[in-house]
């Protein structure tokens, strides 16, 4: 502790420098011992001159004294850092293609990492800017986000280990907000009225709103971010009492909100907060009916997430678990998570391969230094010092790399959010890159580790017996054991190479598996319109009406072949599944079928290209008075007819919404409805007309341009009826990619990681093979001159090649397989261990090396002979 | 005495703990004079290794300094012993104690068998 506190202050003082005024003072604190020492000498008998000639024999020399007192103080340390920094930058700026190669690589290496850095610090730690975020936790159910505000209310009241219990609508579109007679699209987010204080937020303008202020009867209020204030109000103060308005009601700004707070859902970033007290009547449904409240709150000190859990689940009567949440809540987070981690393990393998190549190509350098050193070390350098000037030199080369990474990592980390599905962009804001502090701890360890992984191996290797021998010689002094570490440092690069294409194949071959899986619908030229839960048409005739109507004039579209529309947009996330049995066929109540309903207008099953199997399609004549109807899937029919022909038979259903027996007059083929990934679900088609949707997709199939078509549907709606708010408007292909995103950010980075490394370790082969044929230049003239053809000496490289391929790539793969293993929840249609994929990426890489030994074999067989031998 | 005066960084540091511990607050000149007192001048401390050594004391925090005015009406720089110098000197005290017990056992034995 002791020595370490004492190395530390000298340290400090050799990087900062020191005050000024400590050379004042040691020359005060000498001149006084010096006069001490006099007073006694005097004291004693001696004249005056006389004390002072021997008081300063016995200090030993004043300039001595304060030179080992300035050594002490780190001084000395400070001059030689400078120097040798100096030294490096003259060093480096004489060989400006080694350093921009070496730069550029670490600066790609490193930038990568921090890009990855950037995402996941965002993601997963980048704290909320509210008072002790560490303390929040999220409430959940087992199921699902959400609670219904009477549970809600009992956990509140009830709980003694949670408290600042914070509810937080769960909407995740923007809405449009009436401000001045025009309408402004904004994320809304309704709270219960302790929201800031609860979170210990205060307003940067104004006030924020409480408990206190906000029942029904009050002047409605509301928050609005930094961000809208700026955007929508151009940052005027006299924001403070101007009027917003939706959902019927006008709402008063009372405060703008501090710029770093957004809310707490890290993709929804909030742009008006309104307590729920204000929006909805104390009578509404809202207070008793539905699941709408994102639960926030703090635990306890002292009490543990799981009691929490035990507590909150005993109060609200159904499993709840209770996460740390000091992030904010997100919806990427659990499908994101994974593969960031392994996109971030992937960019370290490819820093290690760059420290790698490095290293070996420093070695290579440093053997031909070797005179320069024997001379360092002649005139009298200590091995250490040497070893400190060369890791200085890897220092400035990797801080140089790290100042291009914070280039580098923040393009790169604008492309990897190009991969955010299209209803997480939001995110965009809490997950880019940042300059702080975090970020650049990060970089500079990262520099400096590198530095130390690729810069002191080769320093030590340098400096390691070189002495008189070496200055005797002409020769560099590069012995086996150089060659021997290089040679594993690029069978090194050759492995983690082969890990990484192996990665780029397995998560390629997952995204090819995704795009050519068997859907069950037809994807090309279908137009999907999202046209919203028609909220303010309470009547169901008059709503199917308008979704009838908007399907008719769809179809009078020009090119517009078929139309439909169904209650939830397939690919867009669900469904609602129904507990049912054939007619005349109980089933035992432990072991319900369970199908998912959806509600299609006819047209729908045509225009999707889903092929009819037997029976007939829903169409016109299954009007709301005629005869209940459905159409299954095969899935259905091997659940719920596993021994008959179903066309004919019935069904009821036998849970929650049971009306009655409903007659299959078709069978279709199995589609994927969530995710491209689930297996053949039972699901049924039941008529719209006879089972109306709430809120519709309409879907379109398109012969030509789906653009004009796209383009047409605002005006369409608006025609049709102001009040239906239209949502997302995209071709089906657009709708089935973003349920893939993850799996194609994965499969192109991995892919372009994974060229890069193949490249960096190719870039090794070519050095180390290069350098080997340098240094044999005399063996292979000898040899030639003796009669070896070409084509043997030519072997004599490749073979190299090949047995550094050999090594590496047997080491490459069982790492490669050992890793991929965790990979394998993220894989589809492909085995982490897939033979095919091995034998792909060893023969890429087998390739590749073999052109990067092509060079330096035909150098070997350019050696002339004759000249060679007149050198010895 | 150059040559020497590496071996005695180690034990200097120790006597100038010691000494301190004795006299209370000393300045530098005054704990070199009161070492060689000590031995009774058997031991002449160079004074230039002495305050990089009180330097080093100072910087592992040891000792403290501060500047106040000598016997002499003079102004000098008074170094004390810091609550972890109280401690470091115990246990090096101690260390030193065995190290020499060992030393003189050793000696003691060779002696008998020759």
């Amino acid at each position: 502790m002791r020595r370490l506190r004492g190395w530390l202050l000298r340290a400090w003082t050799a990087v900062a420098g020191e005050r000024a005024d400590v050379d004042r003072d040691f020359n005060a604190e000498l001149e006084s011992h010096l006069a001490h020492h006099i007073d006694d000498q005097i004291r004693s008998g001696l004249s005056p001159t006389e004390a002072r000639r021997r008081a300063l024999a016995v200090l030993g020399g004043l300039d001595q004294t304060r030179e080992r007192h300035r050594d002490q103080r780190g001084v000395r340390l400070v001059a030689e850092v400078r120097q040798d920094v100096r030294y490096a930058c003259r060093m480096l700026a004489r060989q400006p293609g080694f350093t921009a190669a070496a730069v550029l690589t670490l600066g790609l290496g490193l930038g990568a990492n921090a890009a990855l850095f950037g995402l996941i610090d965002g993601l997963m730690r980048r704290p909320l800017a509210v008072r002790a975020p560490e303390q929040l936790v999220q409430v959940t159910r087992s199921d699902s986000d959400t609670f219904g505000f009477a549970r809600f209310d009992r956990m509140r009241q009830g709980a003694t280990r949670l408290s600042s219990f914070v509810g937080v609508s769960s909407n995740r579109s923007a809405i449009a907000i009436e401000v001045d007679g025009a309408y402004d699209e904004a994320f809304m987010r309704t709270v219960t009225p302790n929201y800031f204080d609860a979170l210990g937020v205060s307003a940067q303008l104004g006030r924020a709103f409480g408990v206190a202020d906000t029942s029904y009867g009050d002047v409605p209020v509301a928050v609005v971010s930094d961000a809208w204030w700026r955007r929508r109000f151009g940052g005027a103060p006299d924001v403070l009492g101007r009027q917003i308005g939706f959902a019927a009601r006008t709402f008063t700004i009372v405060g703008v909100a501090p710029a770093g707070f957004r809310g707490v859902r890290l993709e929804y970033p909030a742009d008006v907060w309104v307590p729920a007290t204000q929006r909805e009547a104390p009578d509404s449904q809202m207070w008793t009916r539905g699941s709408w409240l994102l639960t926030v709150a703090r635990l306890e000190p002292g009490a543990t997430a799981e009691q929490a859990a035990a507590e909150a689940s005993a109060l609200a009567g159904i499993d709840v678990a209770v996460a740390p949440a000091s992030a904010g809540l997100s919806d990427l987070r659990p499908d994101f998570a994974r593969p960031l981690f392994a996109l971030q393990l992937m960019v370290g393998l490819v820093l290690l391969v760059a420290c790698a190549n490095l290293a070996s190509m420093l070695m290579a350098r440093s053997a031909a230094r070797g005179r320069e050193l024997a001379v360092r070390r002649a005139v009298g350098a200590s091995r250490g010092r040497v070893v400190r000037q060369l890791v200085t030199e890897s220092l400035v080369l990797a801080l140089a790399g790290g100042a291009l990474a914070l280039l580098v990592g923040a393009w790169l980390n604008g492309a990897l959010l190009t991969f955010l599905p299209p209803e997480q962009r939001g995110a965009t804001a809490a997950l880019s890159f940042r300059l702080d502090a975090p970020a650049l701890a990060f970089g500079f360890g990262a520099a400096c580790l590198t530095a130390l992984l690729f810069g002191l191996a080769p320093a030590l290797q340098a400096t390691r017996g070189v002495g008189r021998d070496a200055l005797a010689t002409r020769q560099p002094a590069a012995g086996r054991h150089t060659r021997g570490v290089g040679r594993a440092l690029v069978a090194g690069e050759v492995a983690l190479g082969l890990v990484l294409l192996v990665a780029a194949g397995l998560f390629v071959s997952t995204f090819r598996n995704l795009w050519r899986v068997d859907t069950g619908f037809v994807a090309d030229d279908v137009v999907v319109a999202d046209l919203g839960p028609l909220r303010e048409v309470q009547d169901r005739t008059a709503r199917l009406a308008l979704y009838d109507e908007m399907r008719a004039r769809a179809l009078a579209l020009p090119g517009v072949v078929a139309a439909g529309y169904t209650r939830i947009g397939q690919m867009t996330g669900g469904g609602i599944e129904y507990r049912l049995q054939a007619v005349g066929r109980p089933r035992p109540a432990e072991d319900p079928a369970l199908a998912m309903e959806q509600r299609v207008s006819p047209g729908f099953l045509e225009t999707m290209g889903t092929r009819l199997r037997g029976g007939r399609l829903i169409d016109a004549r299954d009007g709301p008075a005629a005869p209940a109807v459905a159409v299954i899937n095969e899935a259905f029919a091997r659940l719920v007819f596993p021994d008959e022909p179903p066309v004919g038979r019935s069904f009821e259903l036998t849970g929650v919404g049971a009306d009655g027996p409903v007659e299959v007059v078709g069978l279709v083929e199995d589609s994927k409805w969530i995710d491209l990934r689930e297996a053949p679900r039972p699901m049924f088609y039941r008529p719209a007309a006879q089972k109306d949707p709430p809120s519709a997709t309409l879907v379109m199939r398109v012969d030509g341009a789906t653009g004009a078509v796209m383009a047409a549907i605002p005006g369409l709606a608006a025609s049709v009826d102001r009040r239906i708010r239209l949502g997302d408007v995209a071709t089906l292909t657009e709708v089935v990619n973003r349920t893939i995103a993850t799996e194609r950010l994965l499969a192109w980075v991995s892919a372009g990681f994974g060229v890069l490394a193949a490249l960096i370790a190719a870039l090794g082969v070519y050095g180390t093979l290069a350098y080997g044929v340098a240094l044999r230049t005399r063996e292979i003239g000898v040899r030639m001159a003796l009669g070896a053809t070409r084509g043997r000496l030519r072997w004599l490289v490749v073979r190299e090649s090949l047995l550094l391929f050999a090594a590496g790539g047997a080491a490459g793969a069982l790492a490669a397989a050992f890793l991929s293993r965790f990979a394998a929840s993220m894989l589809y249609g492909v085995t982490p261990g897939d033979p095919v994929t091995y034998a792909a990426a060893a023969g890429l890489l087998a390739l590749v090396l073999l052109a990067a030994a092509w060079l330096p074999a035909r150098r070997a067989t350019a050696i002339d002979p004759m000249a060679v031998l007149r050198g010895e | 005495m150059p040559k020497k005066s590496d071996v005695w960084q180690g034990t200097l540091a120790l006597m100038v703990l010691r000494t301190l511990e004795t006299m209370g607050p000393l300045h530098g000149y005054g704990i070199a004079r009161r070492i060689e007192q000590t031995s009774d001048n058997l031991l002449a401390v160079n004074y230039g290794t002495l305050y990089p050594a009180l330097l080093k004391l100072e910087q592992e925090g040891c000792i403290a300094s501060s500047w106040g005015t000598s016997d002499n009406n003079r102004r000098a720089k008074f170094y004390s012993l810091t609550r972890a110098g109280k401690a470091a000197l115990a246990r090096e005290t101690r260390e030193w104690t065995t190290t020499t017990e060992i030393l003189a056992r050793f000696l003691d034995a060779g002696g008998e068998r020759s």
